[in-house]
Order: structure tokens, then C-alpha cells, then sequence
């Protein structure tokens, strides 16, 4: 049997979570503040274990096409972040250690960093 | 040739020559299967056939409650046009106008907000509401039902708390004997509501009410610790479709006791604190429309990625 951890409210296994975390892109980007809480509370993992599960988490979501953006402080508005890198191992990296250096803290709701795909970030995708 | 006893040759050929010799042929090993082997296929297939049979009994039951929602809709429309039609106190004509002792409508036909005139304006809602249907596939006539239902509720959502409130969106008047254009008239008669509703609620004007008891938004969204609605293909488990009149429910369930607080700037929409201490957020999707989440839980079962959309 596999020991790979099972979310505790689902019974969902992590890797089938990670894999059905980008069918959600297409109605809103995913935050860093969803993915975190998912990998605390959904799946209880602490330290590198979640730093794992972030990372994990974002080679999904930049496999289905997403890229790192900021909400732009008005309804529907996104803005892309291209300081992390260009590629989703530069990327992640980037991210988990941005987060660690602020304390590895849980992002109050709809703030911080999200993964949004060209919809949200480009003009065109907005109309 | 090697000797062979009549006898036992005899006895063979009484053997094989029996009413039930086929019993004794010796089985064939590709079509050859245990009694085990074709009980178990037997057992897989009846399942199957089960399964296939209350699928097809669950959309057939969810078509029926389209078609009855939309049967009883269609009959309060007509209630509500029979009230419409006399009152006692609605105005005439004065003396001395060519259509002196008529009954007329307030404003006497002058053009409406929108500069449009009121003979417009009804042709508009003639077109929109009572146009008989155009010829269309069953699928096209099955979409124009949800989307009928699904704009119907939008519209009494709205009216709820903005009685006077119609909609504007009138394609449906550029052609009215085309299917599609009917469905998307339908839809961006939706769209205009859910949004009205939005911002309505942001005004403040959210039909929030005070409820001592109210469930929790586990137990709303979760009961019995399964989810309310269908999950779609390759979406989360935590992403639910309900059909309209459900998603009403659940809305004005959520509204028990709730309150509004401010929700984040980046918000498309407003949010709401219930007796439990979690947050839930009514915004307008890019795709669905009107769309319930949650903010803020606790609750392992309801995750912050729970959110609930429309058909």
C-alpha cells in the first residue's frame, strides 16, 4: 500500500490533488495563500515537507500553462511577475525561499502571489 | 493398424452417442469458461447495466425537475401578466385626447429612461418574454430550458431586493425565430442580473437576514459530509455545480445570520461572516457567473478552495 499522504478531509491522495489543482485556472488564478492552506491544513505538512508540496504545486499549475501574478488592487485585474525567473524550477524556487524569508507564514485570504493563466494577465483576455 | 476390442469400441460409440454426449466433449480453451469465470462476468455486467440504467434515470430525473421548474415559471409569469392586466387604479386618457377614457400607463407613453418608447419597450419584453419558441434540435431546446431557469432565477434574485428591476439586455429581439440567439439573449440576460445582484449587495442592499440558529457552513455545504452538487470533469473535488434553484437555497441558507465585511481589494464581488467564524464570498465568474466560495474555514471538509457555481 502507498504511503503517499491522503488529504485529511478528502481521503484524496497528494499527488491526484496536485494533478486537479489547474482545473480551476479558467475561472480564477490559484493563490499561494489556497496552496498553502491546502498543504497545512488539507494535508498537515509542516516545514520542508510543505516546502515540498509548494513546490510540487507550481510545477503543476506552470505545466498547465499559469504564470506567477499579483492582483492589481481592483476586481479582475492581474498583473504578471516576471522577477521570479522563466522557468517553473526558477520559479518555485524562487517562491519557497521569498516565502521562507518572510517566516513561512499562511497568506491572509486573496493576498500575496497567485498563478494565473494568459487570460488574467494579458489585456486581451479580460474582454 | 494396432488391435482394438470391439467391446470397448462398442461402449465408445454408446458413449458419444448419448442424448447428452456434448457434456463430455472435452472444452475448448478459448471459449471454455468456469462456472466462476461466467458468474463473475455475468455479476460485472448486470453492474454495469445498472450503473448505465441510474445514470440515464439521474438525467432524466434532473430533466424533469428542468422542465417542471420551468413549467411553474411559466405558469407564475402568466399569474403575474393576469394581475398586470387590470388594476383598478391605473390611469386613462384625459378628456379631449383622441384616446380619451383608454387606460394608459404612467407617463402617458412618453420615452422611457433610455429614450425608448413604451410601445418599444413592451415589444422589447413581448419579444423577451412571451415570443412563441423558435425550431430547434432537443439539445438546443433542452440549453434554452437551463438557461431559461437559470435567468428566470437570476431576474427574482434581483427583484428580491430591487422589485422594479429589468432586465436590458434584449438580443433576443434581433431574432426571434433563431434558436441560439435566443439562448444567448437568455444568458446575457443572466449576466446583467448576477451583476445588478452584485452590486446591489456591495450597496449594501444584500438579503442578509438574523437567524439564531444557523447551520454551519459545513453543514450547508457538506451535510452529512457529502458535497452538495456534481463535480465536473477534471476540476477539484472541492468545485461543485448546482443547478439554479439549488444554488438559491444554499445561498439564502449562507445568508442566515451572516454579515457582510469588507472583502479584498481585488474582489470581484462581496463577502460574508457566519455565527462559525468562517467567510464566504458571493462573486461574479468569468465563466459561471455568480459563484459561492469560501473564504475562511476551519473545517477540513470545506476548504478555502470550496466554491459552488450554477449550471
Amino acid at each position: 500500500m502507498s504511503n503517499e499522504p491522503r488529504h485529511i478531509g478528502h481521503g484524496t491522495p497528494m499527488s491526484e490533488w496536485i494533478a486537479l489543482m489547474p482545473g480551476d485556472l479558467n475561472d480564477l488564478p490559484l493563490g499561494m495563500w489556497q496552496i498553502i492552506d491546502d498543504g497545512h491544513r488539507g494535508f498537515g505538512l509542516e516545514g520542508p515537507a510543505l516546502a515540498d508540496f509548494i513546490r510540487r504545486s507550481i510545477h503543476a499549475l506552470m505545466d498547465a500553462g499559469a504564470k506567477p501574478v499579483c492582483g492589481a488592487g481592483k476586481p479582475n485585474v492581474w498583473v504578471l511577475q516576471t522577477q521570479y525567473g522563466s522557468n517553473k524550477h526558477e520559479v518555485a524556487e524562487a517562491v519557497i525561499q521569498e516565502w521562507l524569508r518572510q517566516g513561512a507564514p499562511t497568506p491572509k485570504p486573496w493576498t500575496g502571489l497567485w498563478f494565473g493563466l494568459p487570460w488574467s494577465y494579458l489585456p486581451s483576455g479580460r474582454e | 493398424m494396432a488391435y482394438v476390442n470391439p467391446i470397448w469400441l462398442e461402449g465408445r460409440r454408446r458413449y458419444w452417442e448419448r442424448h447428452d454426449a456434448h457434456r463430455f466433449r472435452k472444452p475448448d480453451g478459448s471459449e471454455y469458461k468456469s462456472y466462476a469465470t461466467r458468474l463473475i462476468a455475468q455479476r460485472q455486467a448486470e453492474e454495469e447495466e445498472a450503473r448505465a440504467a441510474a445514470e440515464q434515470e439521474a438525467f432524466e430525473q434532473e430533466v424533469l425537475a428542468l422542465r417542471r421548474e420551468v413549467k411553474k415559471l411559466k405558469l407564475e409569469y402568466e399569474l403575474w401578466r393576469f394581475q398586470q392586466k387590470y388594476r383598478p387604479d391605473q390611469p386613462r386618457a384625459p378628456k379631449g385626447d383622441p384616446k380619451g377614457g383608454q387606460w394608459t400607463k404612467e407617463g402617458g407613453g412618453d420615452p422611457g429612461k433610455d429614450g425608448r418608447s413604451d410601445r418599444l419597450q413592451s415589444r422589447d419584453a413581448e419579444l423577451r418574454r412571451g415570443s412563441p419558441r423558435p425550431v430547434g434540435t432537443p439539445q438546443q431546446n433542452l440549453r434554452l430550458d437551463i438557461v431559461s431557469v437559470r435567468a428566470r432565477e437570476a431576474v427574482a434574485r434581483v427583484q428580491q431586493l430591487d422589485p422594479n428591476w429589468r432586465p436590458q439586455s434584449l438580443t433576443s429581439r434581433d431574432s426571434a425565430t433563431n434558436m441560439d440567439v435566443m439562448i444567448r439573449a437568455k444568458e446575457a440576460e443572466t449576466r446583467e442580473a448576477d451583476a445588478r445582484f452584485i452590486a446591489l449587495s456591495r450597496a449594501g442592499q444584500d438579503d442578509a437576514y438574523p437567524r439564531r440558529d444557523a447551520p454551519t457552513t459545513a453543514e450547508v455545504l457538506a451535510p452529512h459530509g457529502q458535497f452538495v452538487g456534481g463535480r465536473m470533469p477534471n476540476v477539484p473535488e472541492t468545485t461543485r455545480t448546482l443547478a439554479p434553484g439549488q444554488f438559491e437555497e444554499i445561498r439564502f441558507e449562507l445568508m442566515g445570520g451572516a454579515r457582510r465585511v469588507e472583502p479584498g481589494a481585488d474582489y470581484d464581488g462581496v463577502w460574508y461572516r457566519r455565527q462559525d467564524g468562517s467567510v464566504v464570498g458571493l462573486r461574479m465568474s468569468r465563466d459561471h457567473g455568480l459563484t459561492l466560495e469560501v473564504i475562511e474555514s476551519n473545517h477540513p471538509l470545506v476548504n478555502q478552495r470550496f466554491k459552488v457555481h450554477q449550471r
